[in-house]
């Protein structure tokens, strides 16, 4: 069964001068916006998902070695994008950004929000989402479907 | 589809029975059928669980629960939500993944327990479901006689209020002392797929039914639910808490009005001193499985320390369950005069700014008032339905009068004074005569 949803996605970029990060925002393979990521930004927009697994991910496409500054060991510029916010259904919580998995190319995963190098930040949901969010907010047990 | 506002997923799961073993819709009724004509017919002794659970009652209730037309009977939680609390049926909807807030409609759409609803509806409020979660009294036994109780619930309250005229029966109601009945509703219960299981008063810990009953569920190995009960935090538990480790979950409300000598006038036959150095005993030395949860019935007295307990609860990361009375009408906060709402109100918005500003840098949102991570939130919570419960206005001179006359005729046999426990309602119970 497909179900409506509310998102709400704002992200963040790190840049300088002409310096500034290309990004990408998906439902799954479904290209929601990308390009240059000049300011801070946020997406609403609603999607039709049918019941199971789907991923909302913010991607960063663009970043050199030489769009980090370092003086005296000290970053001073840099590239790159922040999941800032992620609202779904009007739910904003702060989870949603840890919950995700960060993917740099060539490096370790972690549950950062901060996209430092190039790859994809990932928030694994599952529809009902309901169900997803109460067992993901730990709102209690919930009755076996078929007692 | 339901109204948001009456629909209760309560009749589908949970079945309660009362003292006198008439079955009832739930423990949250402002009137229980204990000791009424309908608790002959509608007793564990005419049906067994499993008849009843289709019987035309409860048929009848879930096709109101499906309906716009809410069940008077249902006033406790009516009574909840209007103060913005968290009522037993928000807090039972959420097992059906129903949420509380906006979104009610939009989870009714994807609650997995949908079709069983719907069943329902089209099937003359039959279901295919099963009671897999119990509210269970095992009698009306009680060693205390709490100004706020039901006498159904406290055989001393009972005597008291036969004595004063109000009623004209007071006696034992156990439907447990029954051995063949009791037998066979245990057997029910080990055939039963429990989610959980609790038992109200009396007072449990003094009903032999309720050790009896934990020991069957260990003996047989059946402890995987949740299981939990009220008590009055004047007996001593050292003696469970082996057998309640066993279980998968247990949850103790501790029944306290407020924290200071006061407590002893509201929950009459108790000592504030022995109930704190219990609840601190019960802490430390329960088992890991055992959650702790501060069950209140704020009325027009305990409302005036309740921002104290409140606060209480929040230094001993406590939650709070709360019932604002109803029920006896005579005590509810309403009747108390504009003056001491006043003082009240300023009172809880000043605690209420101290707690939101401790909740600065928590997140919001939806929240499970159970959830022990989330006492801050329950307690802002209390001190919100707090605050709504002293709304100026809708006093009912009538009752009040009747209220101060149930006061003094208590106070005259028990040698108590609600005054001098309550200095601040002085004025008020004097200008009523006390």
């Amino acid at each position: 069964m497909a179900t409506n949803l509310q998102f709400s996605i704002t992200v963040k970029p790190i840049g300088y001068d002409d310096s500034w990060p290309e990004f990408y925002l998906k439902i799954d393979n479904q290209l929601q916006d990308s390009g240059k990521l000049w300011e801070q930004r946020t997406y609403n927009f609603d999607a039709d998902l049918e019941d199971g697994t789907h991923n909302i991910v913010v991607g960063f496409t663009n970043k050199t070695d030489a769009d980090t500054q370092v003086v005296d060991d000290n970053i001073v510029n840099d590239k790159a994008v922040v999941v800032e916010k992620i609202s779904i259904e009007g739910y904003e919580f702060e989870d949603f950004l840890y919950r995700g998995v960060y993917y740099p190319i060539g490096r370790w995963h972690s549950n950062s929000n901060y996209l430092s190098w190039n790859g994809e930040w990932s928030l694994e949901i599952t529809t009902p989402i309901f169900t997803w969010l109460h067992q993901t907010q730990h709102l209690g047990w919930i009755y076996e479907k078929n007692l | 589809m339901p109204n948001k506002d009456i629909f209760c997923n309560i009749p589908w799961y949970e079945l309660h029975i009362n003292h006198d073993g008439s079955y009832d819709l739930c423990g949250c009724m402002s009137k229980l059928i204990t000791q009424t004509e309908d608790a002959k017919e509608w007793n564990i002794r005419n049906y067994p669980v499993a008849e009843y659970w289709n019987s035309r009652r409860l048929r009848d209730e879930r096709l109101q629960k499906m309906s716009d037309t809410p069940n008077p009977a249902c006033g406790v939680c009516q009574h909840q939500d209007s103060l913005g609390s968290h009522s037993k049926r928000i807090k039972e909807n959420l097992k059906s993944v129903l949420f509380y807030d906006r979104n009610f409609y939009k989870s009714w759409e994807q609650s997995p327990h949908r079709a069983a609803f719907e069943y329902s509806a089209t099937n003359d409020g039959a279901t295919v479901t099963r009671p897999v979660s119990y509210h269970l009294s095992l009698g009306n036994e009680c060693d205390l006689a709490c100004v706020m109780c039901s006498p159904n619930s406290s055989y001393k309250l009972a005597a008291d209020y036969k004595a004063l005229g109000w009623i004209t029966d007071a006696r034992r109601l156990n439907w447990t002392d029954d051995q063949t009945l009791w037998d066979d509703f245990c057997s029910t219960l080990l055939a039963t797929d429990l989610v959980s299981l609790h038992i109200i008063g009396g007072e449990p810990t003094i009903n032999k039914r309720f050790r009896q009953l934990i020991d069957l569920f260990v003996a047989n190995n059946r402890t995987d639910f949740s299981f939990s009960f009220t008590t009055n935090c004047m007996h001593s538990l050292d003696d469970l808490w082996d057998k309640l480790a066993k279980f998968k979950r247990v949850e103790i409300g501790m029944s306290v009005e407020t924290v200071n000598h006061t407590n002893d006038y509201i929950r009459y036959g108790s000592n504030i001193n022995t109930l704190l150095t219990n609840i601190a005993h019960y802490r430390a030395t329960a088992p890991e499985n055992v959650a702790f949860v501060v069950r209140t019935v704020p009325t027009l007295l305990t409302i005036n320390y309740y921002s104290q307990l409140i606060d209480w609860c929040l230094d001993n990361n406590f939650l709070i369950d709360s019932y604002f009375a109803t029920d006896p009408v005579w005590q509810q906060i309403r009747l108390l005069p504009d003056s001491v709402k006043q003082h009240l109100q300023t009172e809880f918005q000043n605690q209420l700014d101290g707690y939101l500003a401790l909740a600065k840098h928590r997140q919001t949102g939806l929240t499970n008032y159970r959830n022990q991570s989330h006492v801050l939130e329950n307690l802002t919570s209390e001190v919100r339905a707090a605050l709504a419960s002293v709304a100026l206005g809708n006093q009912d001179p009538d009752l009040a009068a009747k209220s101060v006359l149930h006061f003094k005729q208590l106070d005259t046999m028990r040698g108590n004074s609600v005054v001098k426990n309550f200095p601040m309602l002085q004025e008020f119970f004097e200008s009523y005569g006390y």
